[in-house]
């Protein structure tokens, strides 16, 4: 897949997102309750996290994703 | 930079501040104190015929309902969830029940006559509809319900007003509004306020002693307003399902939070429970005092000695 | 049954609606240490036929954030950290021909500093944005990073946009570069790069939400590694890692939290997929289960990594390419990985103490396609930590 497919994707699923959100019924106020939670974060331990994407980012090819990564290094 | 007091009346009970700030500060600070509490009090005032709450009551049973601002529907929101929190025991429809609860007339209602109210009670008749500024149109659907805040409006009131000492720059300060107590800070070495919970049922005594470095401090009780009929005793705090006031409950509830406003909202829920008020308790992250009615004292906070 | 703890979480929202932030003028701490042990490499992979020490990272973290008014805070991360032990060199084959790794002798031993600060500003119900400034320092290596990051909400919360963009400067003086013990090492080089993301999240359920993002991410400059070296077995010599010197990825990842029956126990499964011009595709999937408790809280996950080669790699080479491009590093060869954290934390007053470990194991084994010849300095490591914070 190249970017150009990966545009479309994107394009696609945002499309999703939107008619989702058509769909969707407005969360009531006291159900954000489980939304609220810590449990239900993106990240629930940011310190750690940015640590272990520093190590991730490292040693692997891969990067990026959600977000942006941290400082960069010379790491081998 | 000194310790500084301002008392006044307003919420039908007497308020105060309490704050440390220069000489030349505190007047300024006082009065705008003072002045957020009246704004709350004149805004949703059930006894004033210009307040939000006369004018969505006037339009109870009119197709047209009532517009509001961002303002009350956070208050709208927060009354929704002590609806469905306390599986409807709590309503800000309730108060109708006021036209036969006399608690000054030491006489209980005639049963039936409590009954007729109860098709005027009914939070989950509302319909709200969002407006794009953060308002809503609001629908009292039969003629005859009301709404007020009562139930939370004070400790709101006193969250507004610690907010207002925040913004004066009182880093070392808290206001009082009744039993109901929102804290900026402590004292400028660090030190909490002390505070003494009422003695359920001696005025003049208090039953324990908290400390409060920051955050928000409700206290409710069966003394607050009763009635003692046959020996028994009725508190004011009613179950909005029947009608009656919650049996068997603890003699008063105290609660710390970061706000006001939810230590208010754990304390009425709590007393709410009636007999199950322990059990509903025990998960409570928040610290609390309960008294039983036999003046035992639960919670966290017992372990508090009074000075 | 409704408790006291589920009327907090249902209402918190909310009174956080009326009356603003409870605690103005309310901050954190936190510290981080973290030991990081790469396993030896194994005598059957290792050129010297004897097991060899690999890496080693001691890290301190500290991280402190102060509300600065009603809608603005303001953050600051300090990091150090002292990495020692030896590293991958270049891979040659045995005498049966299979590659073994040639580590570097000599053991490194280095320092690496970094400040990051970061300023966000709260719109309440419209959204957020963050401005961020970077800077890290090595022995060899300097970097600076400069980002601004935003998320623009729905008013009724169901549905929010974010979008980031940041830029990078960074430069490397390699030790020993341009020496007699290492002629063709690079002295000293730069390279720059910049990325964008933009995503969705999407309240599904009150127990469901869902977010999407791409992202993209492009550098340019010196990107080969300078302490590394390929070897051409035509002439049985080496030349110096050499990589294109532009490099463009992009990746799209997916991330789902689901509620479970109480509040407070939440699963997790997210899944990115990334792709560069060098011919990296690669897939990372990880599936937790967190919970967030009053007093206690812990996580358990699952990570499995999966990556193609870069089209100039390879273990080693006949001759050289004609573009001149070689490397051996394991990060661009074909494997896989799984990994598995573990994470727990106690909450006492305004503390928060944590504790974690990790595992990672590389492997042609776990690689989604078939691996005809592994990289031997493929890594596996362990990883502990222990944290504690503080609110004000």
């Amino acid at each position: 897949m190249n970017m150009m497919t990966a545009g479309r994707t994107l394009t696609l699923a945002l499309l999703l997102a939107g008619s989702a959100a058509c769909t969707v019924a407005p969360v009531k106020p006291w159900q954000r309750a489980h939304l609220a939670s810590p449990a239900m974060a993106w990240e629930m331990r940011p310190q750690v996290a940015s640590y272990r994407q520093h190590v991730e980012v490292s040693k692997e090819a891969a990067s990026g994703g959600n977000g942006l990564g941290g400082n960069a290094c010379g790491c081998n | 930079m000194r310790l500084h007091q301002h008392e006044f009346h307003a919420l039908g009970g007497p308020c105060g501040l309490s704050f440390h700030a220069e000489d030349d500060a505190a007047a300024r600070v006082s009065a705008a104190v003072e002045a957020e509490v009246r704004r709350v009090e004149r805004k949703y005032s059930r006894y004033r015929d210009d307040s939000v709450v006369a004018a969505i009551n006037a339009s109870a049973g009119q197709a047209d309902g009532v517009l509001v601002d961002a303002e009350t529907a956070a208050l709208l929101d927060v009354a929704a969830t002590l609806h469905e929190q306390s599986d409807g025991r709590f309503d800000a429809t309730s108060g109708v029940l006021r036209e036969v609860w006399d608690f000054r007339s030491g006489r209980l209602p005639e049963p039936a006559a409590v009954t007729a109210l109860l098709p005027r009670i009914g939070w989950s008749l509302l319909r709200r509809r969002r407006l794009a500024d953060g308002g809503e149109q609001l629908w009292l659907p039969r003629p005859g319900m009301a709404l007020d805040f009562g139930g939370f409006g004070k400790e709101y009131a006193a969250d507004r007003a610690a907010a207002v000492l925040r913004a004066e720059g009182i880093r070392h300060g808290l206001v009082e509004l009744g039993g109901d107590i929102s804290v900026v800070g402590p004292h400028p070495d660090g030190s909490p306020w002390r505070i003494g919970i009422r003695h359920p049922r001696d005025p003049a005594r208090a039953i324990a002693a908290i400390d409060v470095a920051r955050g928000g401090l409700a206290t409710s009780g069966d003394y607050e307003r009763c009635l003692i009929v046959d020996g028994r005793r009725y508190g004011h705090i009613l179950d909005a399902r029947t009608g009656w006031p919650v049996a068997d409950g603890p003699a008063s509830l105290s609660v710390t939070a970061p706000s006001c406003l939810l230590a208010g909202a754990v304390c009425t829920l709590g007393l709410l429970q009636g007999a199950r008020a322990l059990d509903w308790l025990a998960d409570c992250p928040q610290p609390w005092l309960a008294v039983d009615a036999g003046l035992g004292l639960h919670g966290a906070l017992a372990r508090a000695e009074v000075a | 049954m409704k408790t006291a703890s589920g009327l907090l979480l249902a209402l918190a929202p909310a009174a956080l609606a009326a009356t603003g932030p409870a605690q103005a003028g309310e901050g954190s701490v936190e510290y981080l240490y973290s030991n990081y042990h790469e396993d030896d490499l194994p005598a059957s992979r290792s050129a010297s036929g004897k097991a060899a020490g690999r890496y080693q990272v001691d890290s301190h973290m500290f991280r402190a954030q102060q509300p600065l008014g009603a809608s603005d805070d303001l953050s600051l991360d300090l990091t150090h950290e002292r990495m020692s032990g030896a590293s991958p060199w270049y891979v040659m084959p045995d005498a049966q021909g299979r590659p073994v790794q040639v580590m570097s002798g000599a053991s490194i031993s280095d320092i690496r500093n970094a400040i990051d600060a970061g300023w966000r500003h709260d719109w309440g119900r419209r959204g957020t944005a963050k401005l961020g400034l970077g800077y890290s320092q090595e022995e060899d290596y300097r970097s600076w990073q400069f980002s601004l990051e935003g998320e623009l909400k729905a008013w009724d919360g169901t549905q929010s946009v974010t979008a980031g963009m940041s830029w990078f400067d960074d430069r490397l003086e390699p030790t020993d570069g341009g020496s007699p013990l290492y002629p063709g090492r690079v002295i000293e080089a730069g390279k720059q790069g910049g990325s964008l993301y933009a995503g969705v999240i999407q309240v599904l359920t009150p127990r469901d939400q869902f977010r999407l993002t791409l992202s993209t991410l492009w550098q340019q400059g010196f990107l080969s590694d300078p302490y590394k070296l390929a070897y051409i077995t035509g002439s049985a010599s080496t030349v110096a890692d050499s990589r294109p010197d532009r490099r463009v990825s992009g990746a799209l990842s997916a991330q789902y939290r689901h509620s479970l029956a109480t509040p407070g126990l939440a699963l997790q499964a997210d899944y990115r997929y990334f792709q560069d011009d060098w011919g990296v595709q690669a897939h990372t999937a990880t599936l937790a289960l967190n919970r967030s408790g009053s007093l206690w809280d812990w996580s358990a996950s699952l990570r499995w990594y999966s990556q193609s080669q870069a089209d100039f790699y390879a273990p080693f080479y006949a001759s050289l390419r004609g573009d001149g491009l070689a490397s051996s590093d394991y990060r661009l060869s074909p494997y896989g990985a799984l990994g598995a954290n573990l994470d727990i934390g106690r909450r006492l007053g305004a503390w928060r103490l944590g504790a974690g470990l990790g595992v990672y194991r590389a492997s042609e084994d776990y690689a989604l396609g078939s691996v005809a010849l592994p990289n031997p300095g493929l890594v596996s490591w362990r990883n502990g930590y222990l944290q504690m914070s503080r609110q004000y």
